[in-house]
């Protein structure tokens, strides 16, 4: 594609697939995994038919970096649960909170934006919100801010590392910024996030929290020691999980990527454990990476037309005017655009506009990070912004108290606010006026 | 040098672990395939990102698609109904059963892709065999290897053989006047030499023949309407592979597209869906990708292509013989594509030197083709069918596939060798 010159018709099919997939996305008519299959197909028919998008290319536009690094973390997760790790680690906290609803969503909010911070969001989630029920039924409390709580942190945490979401996992790939780059740079804002949400959420949960605990010392009869079923196996997950981690911050000498970090540390654990092959693949959740595959054709096919050229340099000249407003603009668009299409979605189709920008000299170091705050955070709005939402509300309507679409909005919203507005400050105070 | 004696020894090393049994085949592959990254990297003659590359997609994502097709069509009892119906159509016995299996896969694999092929007629031995109470091996084998016979006799018939088409200029009819007679006869070769290898099993008539009489088909089907739309859906994939072509749509995009058509006409929970596709086999395929490009990154691909060229140069009558047998030995020890890939372009140098190569294209797919079926992991169609078995009380071992693929093997290439040196190409 020369610069600025665009076939219409080419972008216009392209433009089509790509609302069509999107609307399917938002919608739910059918699953995103299919939808997002429905849409690459559809996408390299036409674009191989029309000449735009061969389908080596589309081979191509699949980012393998983070479907490895995708499917590496599952597999370490997959056999870390089978060992009751993850039970243990909740009885424990459970036993620590005393019984004090305070205490739960703070201590249960804490643990989950440590974890996410190195596993999943869905998978924190599914592990420590069936734990945070049980705690709040034995004391006979309302599970809901602990829960909540719990999801909105998740996407704290999940900012703060390389690993931590998919966004940053993307951002990574498509940049090669590093597993220690995105540790100084995003943990600050990560950590005074985690203290202003908590307050917040102590705020707008001050009359759930003043509930009175019932049968705290039923508490102390969870023992967390049951909860591991096999200790060879447990240490040798986290032997493996540690190995990943070292890897990762040993970057700077190894050069591994991180999905290769990530598989060597997976096939150590599968060479280690030795489980049955069948079963441990089938607890990967392929519908998630055949979406992200679909995702990346699709986004991809959008690109090969010309389009996000043609955005990325009007993007970019807006940027060299302002380069605070471009900022703030990029935070906010992908908050925006997470908040309704979802954070993945998000960040396949920004990732490649920003990249644009970049390639005509704009300084994108700020609005990279601006990007993986917007979507992260931005995934916290709405019941149905991100996938860890999702679980929590389906988990929580198991209770007597299910989560409303309501009650999410009337916290969510609030809390997106205040932590795009504090990092956008804290971005644009750093990169655009310290250096 | 030193890269090439390493990235051979991680080779063989992995291969050793891949054989000797004690860690299932993927994870052997995935250790080998990170070894020979991470040694390849540090010595510089390979990367993670080349080892992306080496990944050949196309195959994987093929493989993919088609079997997502075979678990929808699995949940509709189809496979059953086929299963109950040949068994009667065979009366029950083994060697009928196992040849006609063989030939029908013989013949579609003509058609389309050896492995898609396996796919779909594995799990329908598999029921077969299980509804006779008689052993599938016999079967499975003679479906693995015929298919790959098969599969020489046209241009469309197997990846290699649409790789030298493509590098010759060659046409579907060039095939078919060549490779077609010459498959036909080491068909017949090989189901007489299966016939022999099997003979006990193959005289076990089965005892459950009356009840199996006393089977309606009909009942087998679970649930008609999904069967009709997951035949919609293989009916799309399969008129796209036949007019893939001239559209422009790749094999893997054609599986892909029909295997969506049917899920989202049937609406199934994709997650269980997927669970049903064998990622143990496409990941185990993956990290064998890695693990040759290794290889060809260190240049020992290179290497041999220039001992070859140089023989070629040196006895040009003996050039097509050698590319045969060299052809059969490396599909049997790295996989028909990556050979293929390493000796076309030494083919196409022989040519620019002068010497005829007509021949040699030919003794290329033959000895890549027949070649493959020596060990269990000389073709893709192989890693199915002992994928397939695998979920059996009888399970195909290495041993038991080479006792079979070897012999089978040999006496192909000795009738192919048979051909090149007699007839006039």
């Amino acid at each position: 594609m020369e610069g600025g010159v665009i076939n219409w018709t080419h972008a216009g099919v392209a433009l089509a697939v790509f609302a069509a997939s999107y609307v399917l996305f938002i919608t739910g008519w059918v699953h995103r995994a299919i939808a997002a299959m429905i849409g690459g197909a559809l996408m390299v028919i036409f674009g191989a038919h029309m000449g735009f998008f061969s389908h080596e290319q589309a081979i191509e536009a699949v980012d393998m970096d983070t479907i490895g690094l995708l499917m590496g973390m599952m597999i370490l997760v997959a056999l870390l649960e089978e060992t009751g790790f993850f039970r243990y680690v909740a009885i424990r906290c459970a036993k620590a909170t005393r019984g004090s609803p305070w205490r739960l969503m703070v201590i249960f909010g804490l643990v989950t934006t440590f974890v996410s911070m190195m596993i999943d969001n869905v998978s924190t989630i599914v592990f420590i919100a069936p734990v945070t029920i049980l705690i709040a039924e034995i004391l006979r409390i309302s599970p809901v801010p602990a829960l909540i709580a719990e999801a909105l942190l998740s996407h704290v945490g999940g900012v703060g590392t390389l690993v931590g979401d998919p966004p940053n996992i993307m951002i990574a790939s498509a940049t090669g910024l590093t597993f220690n780059q995105f540790l100084v740079n995003m943990f600050p804002i990560v950590v005074v996030m985690l203290a202003a949400s908590i307050l917040l959420l102590r705020w707008l949960f001050r009359k759930k929290l003043a509930e009175q605990p019932q049968n705290v010392e039923s508490l102390n009869k969870l023992r967390e020691q049951d909860a591991i079923t096999d200790r060879r196996k447990l240490r040798k997950c986290l032997c493996a999980l540690g190995l990943t981690l070292v890897l990762f911050l040993l970057h700077g000498v190894t050069h591994l990527p991180p999905a290769a970090c990530t598989l060597i540390g997976a096939t150590l654990a599968l060479t280690l454990v030795r489980p049955d092959p069948t079963g441990v693949l089938a607890k990967v959740e392929w519908p998630v990476l055949i979406f992200f595959a679909g995702l990346f054709v699709i986004v991809g096919g959008v690109d090969s037309a010309g389009v996000l050229q043609i955005v990325g340099e009007k993007a970019a000249g807006f940027a060299h005017t302002s380069p605070a407003i471009a900022v703030t603009a990029v935070l906010w668009i992908s908050a925006f655009f997470s908040m309704t299409i979802g954070n993945i979605p998000t960040a396949a189709s920004l990732i490649p506009v920003v990249g644009y920008m970049q390639t005509l000299g704009v300084e994108t170091n700020a609005l990279w990070w601006a990007l993986a705050v917007g979507a992260g955070f931005g995934g916290s709005a709405s019941p149905y912004a991100a996938a860890a939402n999702v679980i929590t509300i389906s988990i929580s309507e198991r209770t007597k108290t299910p989560i409303s679409f309501g009650q999410w909005l009337r916290v969510g919203v609030p809390i997106t606010l205040v932590s795009c507005a504090l990092s956008n400050i804290i971005l644009v105070l750093v990169h655009l006026h310290l250096h | 040098m030193p890269a090439i004696w390493t990235a051979t020894a991680l080779f063989i090393a992995a291969y050793c672990l891949v054989f000797g049994s004690r860690l299932h085949r993927t994870f052997s592959a995935m250790v080998g395939a990170v070894a020979m990254v991470i040694v390849g990297r540090e010595m510089g003659f390979y990367s993670p990102e080349a080892a992306i590359e080496y990944i050949d997609f196309e195959t994987i994502a093929l493989l993919a698609g088609m079997m997502v097709h075979v678990a929808l069509l699995s949940e509709t009892g189809c496979f059953r109904f086929l299963s109950i119906k040949t068994a009667k159509l065979t009366g029950g016995s083994p060697w009928k059963l196992a040849a006609t299996l063989a030939l029908v896969t013989a013949f579609v694999s003509m058609i389309i892709d050896n492995v898609t092929t396996v796919v779909f007629i594995g799990p329908v031995t598999v029921l077969i065999a299980d509804v006779l109470r008689i052993n599938p091996v016999p079967a499975l084998l003679a479906e693995a290897i015929m298919s790959n016979v098969g599969g020489v006799g046209t241009l469309v018939g197997d990846p290699p053989n649409i790789m030298i088409a493509h590098a010759a200029g060659l046409h579907f009819n060039d095939f078919l006047t060549h490779l077609f007679p010459v498959v036909l006869v080491v068909m017949i070769a090989c189901l007489f030499g299966l016939r022999l290898l099997f003979r006990r099993q193959m005289r076990e008539k089965s005892q459950h023949l009356e009840t199996v009489r006393a089977m309606r088909e009909r009942d087998a089907i679970r649930d008609m309407r999904a069967l009709r739309l997951s035949l919609a859906g293989l009916g799309v994939t399969l008129a796209l592979f036949l007019l893939g072509e001239p559209l422009g749509i790749a094999p893997s995009v054609a599986a892909m597209a029909g295997a969506v058509v049917s899920l989202v006409l049937i609406r199934p929970d994709p997650d269980k869906v997927f669970r049903e596709v064998d990622w143990t086999v496409l990941i185990f395929f993956a990290s064998l990708f890695v693990l040759v490009g290794g290889l060809d990154g260190s240049g020992v691909l290179d290497k041999v292509a220039a001992w070859t060229s140089g023989f070629g140069r040196n006895h040009p009558g003996g050039a097509s013989v050698a590319v045969l047998w060299l052809g059969a030995v490396s599909s049997a020890l790295i996989g028909n594509i990556p050979t293929a890939a390493a000796l076309i372009p030494v083919v196409s140098r022989m040519g620019g030197l002068g010497i005829p190569v007509g021949p040699m294209w030919w003794a290329l797919a033959l000895g890549v083709g027949l070649g493959g079926n020596a060990t269990p992991f000389g073709g893709a169609a192989n890693v199915v069918a002992i994928s397939i078995s695998e979920k059996t009380k009888h399970k195909i071992t290495y041993g038991q596939w080479m006792r079979i693929g070897l012999p089978v093997a040999l006496i192909s290439c000795l009738l192919a060798t048979a051909a090149v040196l007699v007839l006039p190409w």
